[in-house]
């Protein structure tokens, strides 16, 4: 009985392996005709989509060979939208709505399949209309992560974002806010809709969401927000700290120095080398003695951070930097490596 | 004289018994194993969102994705460093930076380098976060922003890292093998986990893939092949297994023990928190992935180590057995090493997952995998041929051994088909299943002689790596 039920497994493993492995070689026979097919369309098409916007080509041929595979006809203008500006840009557009390529990829949102509903949200950032906006909304209730990701990107390309706290909210947990694809989606929000990046700031969102806001808004140019970022310099956040001194960094305005000479004595050294950085990069003079005495930081980047601010601070930082080079020890060293690197890179 | 027989036989079967059921039901539990991690991996290639092409996730990543340092240890690399590093030079990434370090090679690599990229030495203030041997020089390229040569006593590969991991800046570092290849968007994809997840994620592995058979010019693989050679073509089966399945189930399982030296990326800052790369070690890859889980399950931190299957690094694998068999022992001692070091992990709930699972497993499948095979290529046709064992039973074992190791390289074959359609030819799919199969009759054997091997080897301390006779890129075709 035994012997048999062993014989019987291998014989029907054997002949699933044999039948598996032969389905595969004849589907990828099958699947390599018709890529074959598919890039022939692919470069018909590209041919009479060209004539189109040239408005030598023949429509209703375009529009049958786009009815064919609006999946590829789809992509392909997607494509060509990124590469053209101007009247072109609209005129594909247009096409995508009149060749039934919207409609088709609205459908194909509402897909059982998440892959399908993912690709078909990525999409539709090339087709501005309301009722592409209005089914990218309604997607950012669903189920899978990606296609909500895919929809909040979409919506922003189109710089259709009414509420920020909204696609926040409705993106999910904690964790995925730390996604840095967000930190590519927030910076696009900014400027228009920075008064909510900064209201979010102040609000009783997790930290990971203010660090994408602090990040989208040092990216501003807009000294108008140092007073709101430098409002963070309290927080128990060490996190915060840090990343609203990088912010204020990337911003360069001297009115941050009150903040930042604060921070250069902070606990943590995470925020003392941001404010390093930064007291470097807004040409706080006034840090100056301090920075001097954070070349003896315990914690290698801090030194590192403040010799390369006292650099940059013009002639009294240098000559700061250099005192400290004649002298022994850790500062000295660093400060003396400091200034060999500096020097080398201006060579 | 028969009366003295018939009392060994007497003696002897119950031992039989038992050492067959051993290797029996040790063969079931791996089994049962692959075939759980075939099934996670294809869950896990079916929710993952589709793969995009180079210039989509440029498109998206360029912007966020974290700078990364490029860490290539080189001991007498003399002849292909110029071409390697060229062609990582291209890489497509928007921050990077390649840190050559050349471990005391006794030809003249370094003057390769020099001569290939015109090096000047260089300042370079560091931190002292690691241990290595002492730095003799570093120098930069007057014509390549982003290459950093350092020349240092030479110390081993671990100890290479360690100092490429004090020069680096990055939050991120890349440690990969000189003679290896990456496919020019590899970075871009195998960051993505550090991009999606940047708090929790401290290190990824991608899938390293066989060299040898496709056509390499300018340090890029511009036609995938498979080997024409049986051995390297049986690895190319065996590569598929352990990356597109095995790495894939584990690291969906939160359990991934292991990321290659040749192309993995860690966070930096856990990289040093956990000292570096373990000195005298011949596994350090698994060293470092496992001195990580011991950290962050000790510090109960919530964090993952990942698995892309997209990123792809090419390597060149033996083609002789000589070669071959000294790699497999050395795979085997550096994993017992680290095991015996990391034994009190090894089944312990307080790791969680990895100790459970991932330890577990290594523990049934690499330390005595090997050895209950092997025992029962010895004892299992000595029984029979005393007569303790049934002829019959003997082969429908066999038999289904077999057909389930073929089906389980199937399963692999069907997972790469479906997701990433890597060889361009129906004709690969048929000479990669004749492999799949033919790999049962002989080379399966082999290895786990050389693993066992290797186990004697551990036991009587020794150390060292050997020699990997290469063939080179220039003429893979």
């Amino acid at each position: 009985m035994l012997l048999r039920a062993i014989w019987l497994t291998s014989v029907a493993l054997a002949a699933l392996s044999v039948a598996g492995m032969l389905l595969l070689i004849v589907r990828r026979m099958i699947l390599a005709r018709s890529e074959r097919k598919r890039g022939q369309l692919r470069d018909a098409l590209m041919v009479r989509v060209v004539d189109y916007l040239d408005g030598t080509g023949d429509y209703y041929h375009l529009v049958r060979l786009a009815g064919q595979h609006p999946d590829i006809a789809g992509e392909l203008i997607g494509e060509m939208r990124q590469l053209v500006r101007g009247a072109h840009r609209e005129k594909l557009s247009e096409l995508v709505v009149s060749l039934g390529i919207v409609a088709f990829n609205l459908k194909r949102l509402r897909s059982r399949d998440a892959r399908q509903r993912r690709l078909a949200a990525a999409w539709l950032a090339v087709a501005p209309g309301e009722g592409v906006i209005a089914a990218l909304e309604a997607a950012l209730d669903d189920p899978d992560y990606h296609v909500r990701l895919e929809a909040v990107r979409s919506l922003t390309e189109l710089r259709a974002v009414r509420s920020v706290i909204e696609i926040v909210e409705k993106l999910g947990g904690e964790a995925q806010y730390n996604s840095r694809v967000l930190y590519h989606i927030f910076r696009q929000l900014v400027p228009e809709l920075s008064g909510q990046l900064v209201e979010l700031l102040h609000s009783g969102h997790a930290v990971p969401i203010k660090v994408l806001a602090l990040d989208a808004l040092g990216k501003s140019g807009d000294g108008a927000l140092v007073g709101p970022i430098s409002a963070l310099a309290d927080d128990p956040s060490e996190e915060l700290r840090a990343k609203a001194l990088r912010s204020l960094g990337e911003l360069g305005y001297p009115d941050a120095s009150p903040f930042v000479l604060r921070a250069l004595d902070d606990e943590s050294w995470r925020v003392r080398t941001q404010a390093a950085n930064c007291a470097g990069r807004i040409g706080c003079l006034a840090a100056i003695p301090r920075l001097t005495e954070l070349l003896g930081d315990e914690q290698w980047w801090v030194s590192y951070r403040a010799a390369e601010a006292l650099y940059v601070l013009g002639e009294e930082g240098r000559r700061a930097l250099a005192d400290a080079a004649a002298r022994p020890g850790h500062a000295g060293r660093v400060s003396e490596l400091i200034i060999a690197e500096k020097t080398q890179m201006a060579a | 004289m028969k009366a003295e027989i018939a009392q060994i036989l007497s003696v002897l079967h119950p031992v039989a018994e038992i050492t067959a059921w051993l290797v029996i039901c040790q063969g079931m539990l791996q089994s049962a194993i692959y075939l759980g991690q075939l099934l996670l991996a294809y869950q896990t290639l079916r929710d993952s969102p589709p793969i995009r092409r180079s210039d989509a996730l440029w498109w998206d990543y360029g912007d966020v994705a974290m700078p990364i340092a490029l860490l290539m240890p080189a001991y007498n690399e003399e002849a292909t460093i110029g071409e390697s590093i060229r062609s990582v030079l291209a890489l497509q990434y928007p921050s990077f930076e390649v840190i050559v370090i050349n471990d005391g090679s006794k030809d003249g690599t370094l003057q390769a380098l020099t001569a290939a990229f015109d090096l000047k030495p260089v300042v370079r203030p560091h931190e002292q976060a690691v241990s290595h041997r002492p730095i003799r020089g570093v120098y930069g390229s007057p014509r390549y922003a982003n290459l950093l040569v350092i020349d240092k006593e030479n110390g081993g590969k671990s100890d290479a890292l360690n100092a490429g991991i004090n020069l680096s800046r990055s939050p991120l570092f890349c440690a990969m093998d000189a003679d290896s290849l990456l496919e020019p968007d590899a970075l871009l994809r195998a960051v993505q986990p550090f991009v999606d997840d940047p708090y929790r994620v401290v290190a990824v592995g991608g899938t390293i893939r066989v060299v040898n058979g496709c056509e390499v010019r300018s340090g890029r693989v511009i036609r995938t092949g498979l080997p024409r050679r049986l051995l390297p073509l049986f690895q190319t089966i065996e590569y598929l297994r352990a990356f597109l399945m095995a790495r894939l189930a584990w690291s969906r399982l939160d359990a991934l023990t292991i990321v290659s030296g040749a192309f993995g990326i860690f966070r930096r800052s856990i990289a040093i928190e956990v000292g570096g790369y373990t000195h005298g070690t011949v596994g350090e890859d698994l060293e470092i992935v496992i001195k990580i889980h011991r950290r962050m399950q000790e510090a109960k931190r919530d964090y993952h180590i990942r698995f892309v299957p997209e990123p792809v690094c090419w390597t060149e694998v033996p083609e002789s057995l000589r070669v071959l068999g000294r790699q497999r022992k050395r795979w085997q001692r550096g994993a017992l090493e680290t095991l015996a070091r990391h034994r009190d992990m090894i089944l312990n709930g307080n790791y969680g997952r990895v100790g459970m699972l991932g330890l577990g497993n290594a523990l049934l499948t690499d330390a005595f995998g090997p050895l209950f095979e092997v025992l029962g290529y010895l004892l299992v046709p000595l029984f029979w041929a005393t007569g303790l064992l049934s002829v019959d039973f003997l082969v429908a074992f066999l038999a289904l051994t077999f057909v389930f190791g073929i089906c389980i390289s199937v399963g692999s074959l069907i997972l790469e088909e479906l997701e990433l359609r890597r060889f361009p030819r129906a004709r690969d799919l048929f000479i990669l299943t004749l492999a799949a199969i033919l790999e049962n009759f002989g080379y399966r054997q082999l290895n786990n002689i050389w693993r066992v091997l290797g186990f004697y080897q551990y036991l009587r301390g020794k150390q060292g790596w050997g020699t990997m006779t290469r063939r080179g890129f220039a003429k893979k075709t």
